[in-house]
């Protein structure tokens, strides 16, 4: 064996998932297609049952109904160490007892890889995740951002052919964060596994995902792209999950308008003809360098958002009353 | 949710489940044959020896000799906690203020008596206090020549609170070292001034290890029989000394029992009131901020506290100062400072053959004590964390209990089954009861360094690709190894040092080393004891350095 750190994507196929703890489901029948080589996110609020679907999968938990597959295998009932998976965790999970490279090495010793291929795999892993030369460090050596990195070489050095992500950049600050949002994009683009990523934040999801499963109460209110799910929510729930959003309740049905697609006028005068208009209130005005955004509430105590270029020619200051109006094919309906 | 959470239902894990019990097994059947039968054949004893009744019971509070002991060792003890609390407190407080390397010293000072043992600590007090002896020189240059110190209850008394005060600076300190200190300063911004500040802020936070700290000693000097036995007298029995005589020389089973169970109610009353307290104004405490040391507005070590703090730090070394001179002395009698020397009684305890058996009989002891109680005591630890928590907080209360019985009253227990057992009088006797005594000592060290584990990290060796077995003997193992080795040298070395029940099991055949310095000091006077002290300074204090150095090492290789 002297193949590079690789492997063709696995797919996993969840069907009719159940979970239940006593007789709340944590996870309510589950169907999820993952395809090969994708970068899949399961995202949701705490407690949607997003986690407990990834213990399902990598096999910590198992399901009271349902099945797990990978490329057409049944694996419901494999333990966790015969599945094969690799999988980073929230709080990095390295071993303290070991160094770095022995950290890396696990794996390829628990399957029994001879010394001088685990010592180029490794090294291999190493590099992969740019810690060259860090081999001999102790993980309480290493900052939170290498202390990942370590793990997420960790998770591919034995070529799985799924990673699990299980919120790994939570613990970490906003910069680092984005820096190893790019390294992760980076390595499913090298390696081409299958990534199944949990989180809670829908910017993270929105960069990196291919596609989103949006959770919520234990089922999965919404699959699509992140462009998809962005721009026609299906629901008012993923409307306000997934971005921000101006939403308007109508007897029979609620209109959702993005905070791009909707524009403040002085008066009504000036509102575009064809355009939807609403009567608004602006409470609050702040500066983000590339643009304005104004914080608006609407006559039904509903409360919203618009964003405008600096250098708009509307200056308004909070307490102004305005219309706020937006082209008609620039809102969703979505049924109540 | 992380997968910490998920632990407890992972189904891989769940035929684990009922092997708790199973890994438990061994030290609850050790403990419950070894401690729970005697004991309640001991309470029966106190009903029915020598006629049923409660008459045992109605004459602790109707002798009147008895009712004097009694009396005398609450007395005793009160006074030993409170005056231990008055020199302690300031110390323990000292301890937070100093810089890292003065607060190194200051803790070494406290760790010097556990190096020392328990009586090597007396036998230095004996010397100090007897006619002639330092003390008495130093109070003749007042003029108080002809006060007698020796066989008193105040003698009693200073050496209690002397071998008793690192249980008290040790508690205060950890409760103080969660303080923050920029409390008292933000007291003293809201208009209190410093003292006051301190009254109404540091003190009530501090409190928790006040109780803790005072109801430990207290409980503790109430059982206490060597100290009073070597340096009180028959005049000043305690309770310890009369249910000693009532076991040993009358086999009044039932009227030493009823005392022993006397000494158990107390001890679990006021441990139990502690707990209580600590309990209330601990989590006031922990509502607090946490603690920073970097906060700069930290109090200053003033004059009297720098004087206060020097003195208790002489009291706490001065025993072993005394003990380590003294057994290079050239004099037949115990003399302070030594007028001449020798190696005379290293060569008499290293030749005599009652020595040699005594050494080597506490060495054997000792490293039997410690692989039984570490095997028992990890078992039962893995064992607690498979139970769920209900069961385990009654399972590990359990397993602890042997530390909260006052030893005097296990001696007695132990006794009492062993002579029906024909176990008295040999080391396996001594060993079993020893290993009873130690097996807590292991199960908190093991069950410390469990918790201080992420729980998740078997779980991520098993994605990883570790089997269940191989899981444990890659990571779990290698995590908890400092946890097993420090819990074998503290099981080590409460054997080495415990005395009571080696002394109560003690035959020809199986005399212990501190038996051996009892009986010398107590039967014939001979002058080995002091370097067999020092021995046993060396003997407990290379086990500890060594824990603590692979600990300290483990510490640094840790996240």
């Amino acid at each position: 064996m002297s193949s590079p750190i690789s492997a063709a994507g696995g797919r996993v196929e969840l069907t009719g998932l159940v979970k239940t703890y006593g007789s709340t489901p944590a996870v309510d029948h589950i169907d999820l297609d993952i395809q090969p080589g994708e970068f899949i996110t399961l995202l949701g609020p705490s407690g949607s049952g997003k986690t407990t679907t990834l213990n399902m999968i990598v096999g910590f938990t198992e399901p009271t109904a349902g099945r797990v597959r990978l490329n057409d295998k049944d694996i419901t009932r494999t333990p966790p160490h015969k599945r094969n998976f690799g999988m980073v965790f929230q709080n990095y999970a390295l071993f303290p007892h070991l160094t770095v490279a022995q950290n890396v090495a696990f794996p390829l010793r628990e399957r029994k890889v001879p010394a001088a291929e685990t010592a180029r795999l490794v090294g291999q892993a190493l590099d992969l995740v740019d810690l060259t030369g860090m081999d001999h460090r102790r993980p309480h050596e290493l900052s939170g951002g290498q202390q990942q990195r370590v793990a997420l070489a960790r998770a591919v050095v034995f070529s799985p052919s799924v990673l699990l992500l299980d919120e790994p950049l939570s613990a970490l600050d906003r910069k680092l964060r984005q820096s190893l949002q790019r390294e992760i994009k980076r390595l499913h683009d090298e390696l081409g596994l299958t990534f199944v990523f949990v989180t809670h934040d829908q910017d993270e999801a929105m960069t990196l995902s291919d596609r989103i499963a949006i959770f919520n109460h234990g089922k999965i209110v919404a699959i699509g792209t992140p462009a998809d799910l962005y721009h026609r929510p299906p629901t008012e729930f993923v409307a306000r999950f997934l971005g921000e959003s101006n939403v308007f309740h109508r007897p029979d049905q609620t209109l959702i308008v993005r905070p791009e697609r909707l524009h403040v006028a002085d008066s009504p005068e000036s509102v575009p003809a064809g355009d939807v208009t609403e009567d608004a209130t602006v409470t609050d005005v702040s500066f983000y360098g590339t643009y304005y955004r104004l914080e608006l509430s609407y006559g039904d105590d509903s409360v919203g958002c618009a964003v405008l270029p600096v250098g708009a020619p509307a200056a308004v200051d909070p307490g102004a009353k305005v219309v706020a109006h937006w082209r008609p094919e620039d809102q969703v309906l979505v049924t109540n | 949710m992380s997968v910490t959470t998920v632990t407890a239902r992972a189904p891989w894990l769940a035929r684990f489940r009922g092997s708790g019990w199973l890994l438990l097994l061994p030290a609850l059947v050790a403990l419950v044959v070894l401690f729970v039968v005697p004991l309640l054949s001991v309470v029966g004893d106190s009903f029915t020896e020598p006629e049923p009744g409660l008459g045992n019971y109605a004459s602790l509070f109707t002798d009147g000799y008895t009712l004097r002991v009694l009396g005398r060792t609450l007395l005793v003890a009160l006074v030993v906690a409170v005056v231990g609390v008055l020199l302690a407190y300031p110390y323990a407080y000292a301890m937070t203020l100093s810089g890292p390397a003065m607060r190194a010293v200051l803790v070494t000072v406290v760790l010097i008596p556990f190096w020392t043992s328990m009586l090597a600590r007396n036998f230095a007090w004996m010397v100090l206090m007897q006619d002639g002896g330092v003390i008495q020189k130093f109070l003749g240059l007042f003029g108080l020549g002809d006060v007698t110190l020796l066989g008193t209850t105040l003698a009693v008394g200073i050496s209690m609170t002397q071998v008793l005060l690192p249980f008290l600076v040790l508690p205060m300190y950890s409760a103080m070292e969660q303080i923050d200190g920029r409390l008292v300063a933000a007291g003293q911004s809201l208009g209190a001034p410093r003292t006051r500040a301190f009254r109404r802020v540091y003190l009530p936070l501090s409190t928790p290890g006040v109780v803790a700290g005072m109801s430990l000693v207290f409980v503790l000097a109430l059982g206490f029989y060597v100290t009073p036995a070597l340096l009180g007298s028959s005049r000043t029995a305690m309770i310890a000394q009369v249910i000693n005589i009532r076991t040993r020389e009358l086999l009044d089973f039932g009227g030493a029992g009823a005392m022993g169970m006397f000494l158990l109610v107390v001890t679990l009353v006021v441990l139990g009131l502690s707990r209580r307290l600590a309990g209330s104004s601990l989590s006031a405490a922990a509502a607090g901020t946490t603690p920073t040391r970097a906060g700069g507005s930290r109090g200053v070590v003033r004059p009297w506290l720098r004087v206060h703090t020097t003195v208790v730090a002489v009291i706490l070394a001065v025993p072993t100062l005394v003990v380590i001179p003294m057994s290079f002395s050239s004099a037949q009698t115990f003399q302070f400072p030594p007028q001449g020397w020798s190696l005379r009684w290293y060569e008499n305890l290293f030749t005599s053959p009652e020595w040699v058996a005594a050494i080597l009989n506490t060495l054997q002891t000792g490293l039997y004590t410690a692989i039984f109680a570490t095997i028992l005591g990890t078992l039962a630890a893995f064992g607690l964390t498979r139970l769920n928590p209900r069961i385990r907080g009654a399972a590990n209360g359990f397993l602890l209990s042997p530390m909260i019985v006052p030893h005097i009253l296990v001696a007695l227990v132990v006794f009492s089954a062993f002579l029906r057992l024909s176990l008295n009088g040999t080391l396996i006797g001594i060993i079993l009861a020893h290993t009873a005594l130690a097996i807590p000592f292991v199960v908190i060290a093991v069950t410390a360094r469990l918790q201080g584990m992420d729980s998740a990290l078997p779980h991520v060796a098993a994605v990883l690709g570790a089997s269940p077995s191989s899981a444990f003997r890659r990571v779990t193992l290698p995590l908890v190894m400092p946890g097993i080795l420090s819990g074998a040298v503290l099981a080590f070395v409460t054997s080495l040092d415990e005395v009571v029940i080696a002394l109560f099991l003690q035959a020809p055949g199986a005399i212990t080393l501190p038996v051996q310095m009892f009986n010398s000091v107590t039967v014939q006077i001979d002058p080995t004891i002091s370097a067999a002290s020092s021995l046993m300074v060396v003997l407990v204090s290379v086990p500890i350095l060594f824990a603590q150095i692979r600990g300290s090492g483990r510490k640094r290789g840790k996240a």
